[in-house]
C-alpha cells in the first residue's frame, strides 16, 4: 500500500486545493482514531496565489484497501458538509479525492480541531468525573437536535441511498443482515433469534432524520471544561429513523464504565430525556426497543466484519482483531439483555 | 519446571504494558497497548478452549436428544438425532470448533423450529434452548470487556 510521506501530500495538496500554490508538510503523525479508516494529523505552510503564507492544521483520512464499514470517502465527507453551519458542531471539510489511485486509497481533508479530547477511556477516570453530566446532557441533546433537523434542505439524497418512512428500518436491517451473513464464518444462534425477532416487527417511522451512524462517546471532541466541540465519524451516516442513533448511544458495549452508564456517561433514562429534550418530541418506546435490537445486529456486522478483514486483508491493524475479539461475545450478552433473555 | 503457556503470555503482557508501551506515542503506543490486551485474553482463552467446547458441545447434545419427540420436521429430526449421537473424540481446539459450530447451526435451526410451535413440550425445549445460550456467554465472557 502506497505508505503517505510529507513530501507526497504537500505536491498533492498544492496541486489540487483551490487557492493553494505551495505546500510544505513540516509534520506528520498517524493517530489512534477509529478501526475503519486511517488518520493522520498534518502541520502544513501553505502559500496562497500572492505569494502569502500561512499555516493550516489538517486532518487527513484515508480508506483502506479493505475495511468492516462498507462507506466511502464521498459519504462522510459530503455528510460533514450537509450538516456543518445547522447546529451539530462539526470540523470544515477542506477536500475530497476519491480516485483511489492518487493517495492509496480515496482521502478527505479537514480542518483540525487542535487541544481538546477525544477519548471515551479517558472520561472514566476520576479528575473527569464531574464533567461526565454536563458532557452526557451535550451529546443526547446534539443527538436529539440532529434528529429535528429536517432532512429536505440537507441534499442528503444526492449522496445517500433513499428511504421512507415505511422502509428505512428494513432497509437498514436487511443491509446488516446480509453483511453479517456475507461475513461470518461461524453460526451464532442468539444473532439468528434476534434477525427472526426483527424480521417479523419492522416498524414504520413517524419521520425520517440524518443518522449519524456511530454516535457515542468516543466519536466526539471536548475540551478541558467539558465542552463538547465537534461530533466526528459521520461515514455510516445515512438517512433513516431518528431512534437509530439515540438505540446504538444506548448500547450496553458502549458502557465504557463497566456499569449502567450508557456511553460511561449517563443512565439510560436520562440520556433518553435529554435527547427528547433536544429533538422537540418524544421516543417511541416500541420503536426505540427495535432499534436497540437492530445495533445489537449492526454492531454484531461490523465486529464480525472487523475480523474478516484482519484475517483476509492485507489490513492487519491490531483493532480489528482486538476489538472484534472481546465485542462479540459483549454484544450477545446485550442481545439477550435486550430480549429479556439475561 | 517450565513456563506455562497462561503465565508466559500474561506476564509478556504485563512487561508491554508497563515497560514498552510508556516508551511510545500515538498510534504506536495505542497499537501496543491492545497487543497487551490481546495477550491477556490469549491467556484467559488457552485455558479454557477446549473445556467449554467440550462443555458446551455435550450441552447442546442434551438438548438435541430433549427435543426428538417435540420436531415435527422428519428433515430437522434426522439431523438432530444424528448430532445427538456424535463424541468429540479429537480434542485438538481446532476440531472441537468445527464441531461447535456444527452442533450450533443446528441448535440455532431448532430454534426457529420451536418458536413456530405451540404447546408444553415447545415451551420447554425454547427454554432449555435460552438457558443454553445464557450459558454460552458466560463461557465466552472475556474479563477485559464492557460488558
Amino acid at each position: 500500500m502506497l505508505e503517505l510521506t510529507p513530501h507526497l501530500i504537500g505536491d498533492y495538496l498544492a496541486a489540487e486545493v483551490d487557492g493553494w500554490r505551495k505546500v510544505s508538510v513540516i509534520r506528520m503523525d498517524r493517530l489512534p482514531l477509529g478501526a475503519s479508516r486511517e488518520t493522520y494529523r498534518i502541520d502544513a505552510e501553505v502559500s496562497d496565489a500572492s505569494g502569502a503564507t500561512r499555516n493550516e492544521k489538517l486532518i487527513l483520512r484515508r480508506d483502506p484497501p479493505a475495511s468492516h464499514v462498507d462507506s466511502d470517502r464521498l459519504t462522510e465527507f459530503e455528510s460533514y458538509r450537509a450538516i456543518y453551519g445547522r447546529g451539530i458542531p462539526v470540523p470544515r471539510m477542506i477536500h475530497l479525492e476519491t480516485d483511489p489511485e492518487r493517495l492509496g486509497g480515496a482521502v478527505s481533508i479537514a480542518e483540525d480541531l487542535r487541544g481538546f479530547h477525544n477519548s471515551e477511556y479517558q472520561l472514566q477516570q476520576p479528575a473527569w468525573a464531574k464533567f461526565r453530566p454536563a458532557l452526557a446532557q451535550q451529546m443526547w441533546t446534539y443527538m436529539g437536535k440532529l434528529a429535528a433537523i429536517d432532512t429536505a434542505g440537507l441534499g442528503l439524497e444526492k449522496f445517500m441511498p433513499p428511504a421512507t418512512v415505511k422502509n428505512a428500518s428494513r432497509l437498514q436491517f436487511e443491509q446488516w443482515r446480509d453483511k453479517f451473513r456475507r461475513d461470518s464464518d461461524t453460526c451464532d444462534p442468539i444473532l439468528d433469534a434476534v434477525i427472526r425477532e426483527l424480521q417479523r416487527t419492522c416498524p414504520a417511522s413517524a419521520k425520517l432524520s440524518m443518522v449519524h451512524g456511530d454516535f457515542r462517546a468516543g466519536n466526539f471532541l471536548y475540551d478541558d471544561a467539558g465542552v463538547i466541540r465537534a461530533i466526528l465519524d459521520w461515514e455510516m451516516a445515512h438517512i433513516g429513523d431518528p431512534h437509530e442513533d439515540l438505540a446504538w448511544s444506548l448500547s450496553r458495549v458502549f458502557s465504557f464504565g463497566k456499569d449502567d452508564r450508557r456511553s460511561g456517561l449517563a443512565l439510560k433514562e436520562e440520556a433518553i430525556s435529554w435527547w427528547e429534550e433536544g429533538a422537540g418530541f418524544k421516543v417511541d418506546r416500541a420503536t426505540l426497543r427495535w432499534y436497540e435490537l437492530f445495533t445489537d445486529l449492526k454492531a454484531q456486522a461490523l465486529w464480525t466484519s472487523a475480523v474478516k478483514v484482519w484475517k483476509t486483508s492485507e489490513n492487519r491493524d491490531v483493532i480489528l482483531a482486538y476489538a472484534s475479539w472481546w465485542l462479540q461475545n459483549a454484544q450477545n450478552k446485550a442481545m439477550l439483555e435486550t430480549m429479556g433473555r439475561l | 519446571m517450565r513456563p506455562e503457556v497462561s503465565l508466559v503470555l500474561e506476564e509478556h503482557a504485563k512487561r508491554l504494558a508497563e515497560k514498552i508501551v510508556p516508551q511510545l506515542t500515538g498510534f504506536d503506543a495505542n497499537s501496543v497497548a491492545m497487543i497487551s490486551f490481546m495477550l491477556t485474553m490469549a491467556a484467559e482463552e488457552f485455558e479454557r478452549a477446549a473445556s467449554r467446547r467440550v462443555e458446551e458441545n455435550e450441552a447442546i447434545r442434551v438438548i438435541f436428544r430433549a427435543a426428538a419427540d417435540t420436531v415435527v420436521d422428519p428433515a430437522l429430526a434426522s439431523r438432530l438425532r444424528a448430532l445427538a449421537g456424535t463424541a468429540d473424540k479429537d480434542l485438538r481446539v481446532s476440531r472441537l470448533e468445527i464441531s461447535n459450530n456444527e452442533l450450533r447451526g443446528a441448535l440455532s435451526d431448532l430454534h426457529a423450529h420451536i418458536e413456530s410451535l405451540k404447546g408444553e413440550g415447545a415451551r420447554k425445549i425454547n427454554d432449555m434452548i435460552w438457558s443454553e445460550l445464557r450459558r454460552s456467554v458466560e463461557r465466552r465472557r472475556v474479563a477485559l470487556a464492557n460488558f
